[in-house]
């Protein structure tokens, strides 16, 4: 990022080959829109570009940070589109992991990342990932949440915390930490 | 009502996630302000943890050129070395009445400027030699740091891809006991017939004479197939990864043999270590 920050656009055009695929999936995924997930992923990129300076190391890692102006930009977005849709509880993308192995240049090792994070999700209620993804991608607060799918606030959030708690423990033992 | 600290502590989770809201967000980011480092900690965990969930989305084709579109909009972005030039706002004509009665006054003004300018230009020179200094000492510091996030990277890339390895159900593991020759030595290869890939560890094995290397066989129909040469520390302990482990189907047993540096193609060394399945 420091080069970056100095106008290095080779280190930029390296930077979006790695992170470009996964800004477009979480834009598109929240937008349900090609063309918007597409503009987000320019934005966001613009925003690196023009803020790379801004990044801090010890508040987070890279991925973290870039997910997060993702996520925001994406949802921003979203909410003026007035697009808010809720999640099809019977979403069977975690299924047949290994039929939608993606077809980038990912390393093997983001590879096998993604499919222990896929794992991990599935490994989930189906009441804790909808709650989770509805956060996450809906830009929902859990009391929003809890109004949509007609259930206490304290449901609410007793499913998002066991949620990560668990993606946390899976995520843990899978990677050894 | 102001919550307990383990009230406080429960909704780690939700802030990561930026489900917070009401009451219950201005509570707790006061809180986090007053430099609670239990929960900071939290909320950076939850943090990373949620910046992972994307990964679990399966990949969306991008249009060809978005990335010459994006390039496009950088080059069209004004450049970060650009350097401004300053201009005088106005050009002020001169007098030639005033020129001629202060020219003594200009040369002497020249003069000291002059020797200022010198003056100047020497400290400057010596600023800049300095600031270069620092800045190149920064920037060795730099990419110092950076080969080291680097080595970390790979190690912990190293480190999951082990750990993925040891999770696969199909793992299996041979202990290999000393021989005669060593017999407090111990062995233990972790393998995986299907992937061919093993990770072997060694404890207790005679420090090698110069020359002579450690190699591990892998005997299958009663045939001895090269698995890799080793070498040990000097408490004797060792490990070798291996990546293709030759008729791992057919495993009967491992071994490990003293061998002249470098490994030959079958064992003609004294046998150290050896295990069946």
């Amino acid at each position: 990022m420091r080069k970056i920050a100095q106008g290095d656009k080779s280190a930029f055009s390296h930077l979006f080959d790695r992170y470009s695929q996964l800004t477009l999936n979480l834009a598109w995924r929240v937008l349900n829109e090609r063309q918007e997930a597409e503009d987000v992923v320019q934005e966001v990129f613009m925003h690196l570009w023009r803020n790379a300076s801004s990044y801090d190391q010890q508040r987070g890692s890279l991925s973290t940070w870039i997910g997060m102006i993702a996520r925001s930009r994406s949802i921003d977005k979203l909410r003026s589109l007035k697009a808010r849709r809720i999640l099809d509880s019977n979403n069977e993308e975690f299924e047949n992991l290994s039929e939608q192995l993606p077809d980038t240049d990912d390393s093997l090792k983001n590879m096998e990342n993604r499919l222990l994070v896929r794992k991990a999700f599935g490994s989930l209620a189906v009441e804790q990932r909808i709650a989770i993804e509805m956060a996450y991608y809906e830009g929902m607060s859990q009391s929003e949440i809890a109004k949509a799918l007609q259930e206490p606030l304290g449901t609410i959030k007793t499913r998002i915390r066991s949620g990560l708690m668990k993606l946390k423990q899976v995520l843990g033992t899978e990677l050894g930490n | 009502m102001t919550k307990s600290h383990d009230q406080l502590l429960e909704l780690c989770t939700s802030y990561a996630l930026s489900a917070l809201d009401g009451e219950e967000l201005r509570e707790f980011e006061a809180h986090l302000k007053s430099g609670c480092m239990s929960c900071i900690q939290q909320v950076r965990e939850f943090a990373e943890l949620t910046a992972r969930i994307p990964e679990a989305l399966p990949d969306i084709a991008a249009s060809n050129d978005l990335k010459d579109r994006l390039m496009a909009e950088i080059n069209r972005e004004p450049s970060r070395r650009e350097v401004t030039v300053f201009k005088p706002r106005v050009a002020l004509p001169p007098d030639q009445k005033s020129v001629r009665r202060i020219a003594w006054l200009a040369w002497a003004c020249a003069a000291a400027a002059g020797i200022a300018l010198v003056i100047s230009f020497f400290n400057i020179s010596r600023l800049n030699d300095e600031i270069s200094g620092k800045q190149s000492k920064l920037e060795q510091q730099q990419e110092k740091l950076e080969q080291q996030q680097e080595k970390l990277d790979q190690l912990q890339n190293q480190l999951r891809s082990e750990s993925a390895f040891l999770n696969t159900p199909e793992l299996r593991v041979t202990m290999l006991a000393g021989t005669e020759k060593s017999p407090r030595s111990t062995g233990k290869i972790l393998w995986n017939a299907r992937e061919r890939k093993a990770l072997f560890y060694a404890a207790n094995l005679p420090t090698i004479p110069p020359g002579k290397t450690y190699q591990l066989w892998i005997i299958a129909a009663n045939k001895p197939f090269d698995a890799g040469i080793f070498s040990v520390d000097k408490n004797g302990n060792g490990f070798l990864r291996v990546d293709s482990l030759s008729e791992a189907d057919k495993a009967q047993k491992f071994a490990v043999t003293l061998e002249p540096a470098g490994g030959v193609p079958q064992p003609t060394g004294e046998m150290h270590l050896l295990g069946s399945l």
